[in-house]
């Protein structure tokens, strides 16, 4: 149930999206609706990978962890990519272009030499969601600092911010722990994942707001 | 297990705590991003508010000159041609023949010159004006330039009474003069058509020329210290009266200067 829940909110925010292009919103805003149309995709699959595997008895491990594995990484770069676009301070703008790469880099090293394909990537999860965080921060303070004071309730980035911010502070430890939890602890595991769960569809709830709260192109 | 159980509520205490801690946070931003609104609100009242205390003061301080300039029209211009006209009444019995000719006509024109100081000293006196209103003002002024022959100038009126509160008739009676002077100096118009619309919820003054015209893009592209004194004056005085201030212009097309206004913000 809480599966097809957290794709139905998926879906709520792929839809609410659309109106990055009806409003005609800047283009990060608009590529930001093609990611979460490519994350419902890949949660679809996810959910659907172990029903294929047992529907049609295929000789392989229904462990979908490979499918978020290929997904984390240019899941974590659209983010720095999209904060990279919207940020206006050039310091961060510059660090976000090398952090893009140390952890393109090491991310991609994770995948082949370390944590591998078939087992959660938690160290790139770890990484990813710490920058995404310090980058919802670093906009928070921008808008602290901006002498164009504008009201938050209408301002999509903020509330796409807020949404990951949320997301990754609260989710991630679980999220790192999550492989060492599944093996020895299982109800704790569970947990986790009802927490991830939770939180993720409270994410995928505040960039819904995102894109309804836009009356005209921003 | 109770080492589980101590993990799940380990978990759960630090997931709750980092999810407070981030709606906090956002909360913190939304509620300080109101109050700074708020902030920037009253500074912009107060600046606007300034800035009609200014506007007031400087219509008051024209108003004192020109009342000043009308006194003296008045009493000393219009005495000392009384006195030449005196002298010159004074000195036509004793002439005769070719010399008495050149007198009476100075003493006619000396007469017409006295009328026209009388006009333009009212025109510009407040008090004349608070009394007479501004329509009776609008048609006085209106008889002055046509008398000066500049112009032909055509006055309509709808819906009168209008109920405008008399310090803003004096402030719409000064735009409609520095409009009428804008049209004389620059527009090379031949024509001006003056209409004054009066309903129960507002009132509206279009001043129209067949002058030369001007491109409204490019007056709108000048920045607020190359536009012309006068216009910004009358723009100012529209904002102190609340009411809507446009120009349509086109090269060779003319020129028509709308104020309008809500009766309820006057």
């Amino acid at each position: 149930m809480w599966n097809n829940i957290y794709l139905a909110v998926i879906l709520i925010a792929v839809i609410s999206s659309l109106n990055a292009f009806r409003l005609d919103m800047a283009r990060p805003y608009k590529q930001f609706s093609v990611f979460i149309f490519f994350v419902f995709a890949v949660e679809a699959c996810a959910v659907a990978w172990p029903r294929l595997v047992s529907n049609y008895h295929w000789d392989y491990s229904n462990e979908n962890h490979w499918i978020y594995n290929i997904y984390l990484l240019p899941a974590y770069l659209f983010y720095l990519y999209f904060y990279y676009n919207l940020l206006s301070n050039l310091k961060i703008k510059k660090a976000i272009c090398y952090a893009g790469v140390v952890f393109f880099l090491t991310g991609l090293a994770n995948l082949i030499f370390g944590q591998g394909l078939f087992t959660l990537n938690t160290y790139t999860v770890l990484a990813g969601g710490l920058l995404v965080v310090l980058l919802s921060i670093s906009y928070f303070l921008e808008v602290i600092h901006s002498q164009d004071i504008r009201p938050l309730s209408t301002n999509a980035l903020f509330w796409i911010s807020s949404g990951a911010f949320l997301f990754h502070l609260t989710a991630l430890l679980g999220l790192f722990f999550i492989i060492f939890l599944n093996h020895w602890y299982g109800r704790a595991a569970h947990a986790t994942i009802m927490i991830i769960k939770i939180t993720s569809i409270l994410m995928y709830l505040f960039y819904s707001i995102a894109f309804l709260c836009q009356k005209k192109a921003s | 297990m109770p080492k589980e159980s101590i993990i799940i509520q380990l978990i759960l205490f630090a997931s709750l705590l980092f999810a407070i801690l981030a709606i906090v946070l956002i909360t913190f931003m939304m509620l300080y991003q109101k109050k700074r609104i708020r902030h920037k609100h009253q500074l912009q009242q107060m600046e606007e508010n300034f800035n009609r205390e200014i506007l007031s003061a400087q219509i008051e301080i024209q108003e004192q000159t020109l009342e000043h300039v009308a006194s003296e029209l008045h009493d000393n211009f219009n005495s000392s041609l009384s006195v030449v006209n005196l002298n010159l009444a004074g000195v036509l019995p004793h002439l005769s023949g070719d010399t008495r000719g050149p007198v009476v006509e100075a003493k006619t024109v000396i007469k017409q010159l006295m009328s026209e100081m009388r006009s333009l000293s009212a025109s510009l006196n407040r008090d004349h004006l608070l009394k007479i209103g501004l329509v009776r003002a609008m048609e006085k002024h209106i008889e002055l330039i046509k008398h000066s022959g500049l112009l032909e100038v055509r006055f309509s009126k709808e819906g009168l009474p209008c109920n405008i509160p008399p310090r803003n008739e004096i402030i719409l009676f000064r735009m409609c003069q520095e409009i009428i002077n804008n049209v004389i100096k620059h527009s090379g118009a031949s024509q001006v058509i003056i209409s004054l619309v009066c309903t129960p919820d507002s009132f509206s003054i279009e001043i129209s020329d067949d002058g030369v015209g001007f491109n409204t893009d490019q007056e709108h592209l000048l920045t607020e210290d190359k536009e012309s004194t006068g216009l910004r004056n009358l723009r100012k005085r529209a904002k102190l009266l609340n009411a809507d201030f446009a120009i349509n212009s086109a090269p060779g097309k003319g020129t028509s200067v709308i104020i309008h206004c809500q009766q309820e913000n006057t």
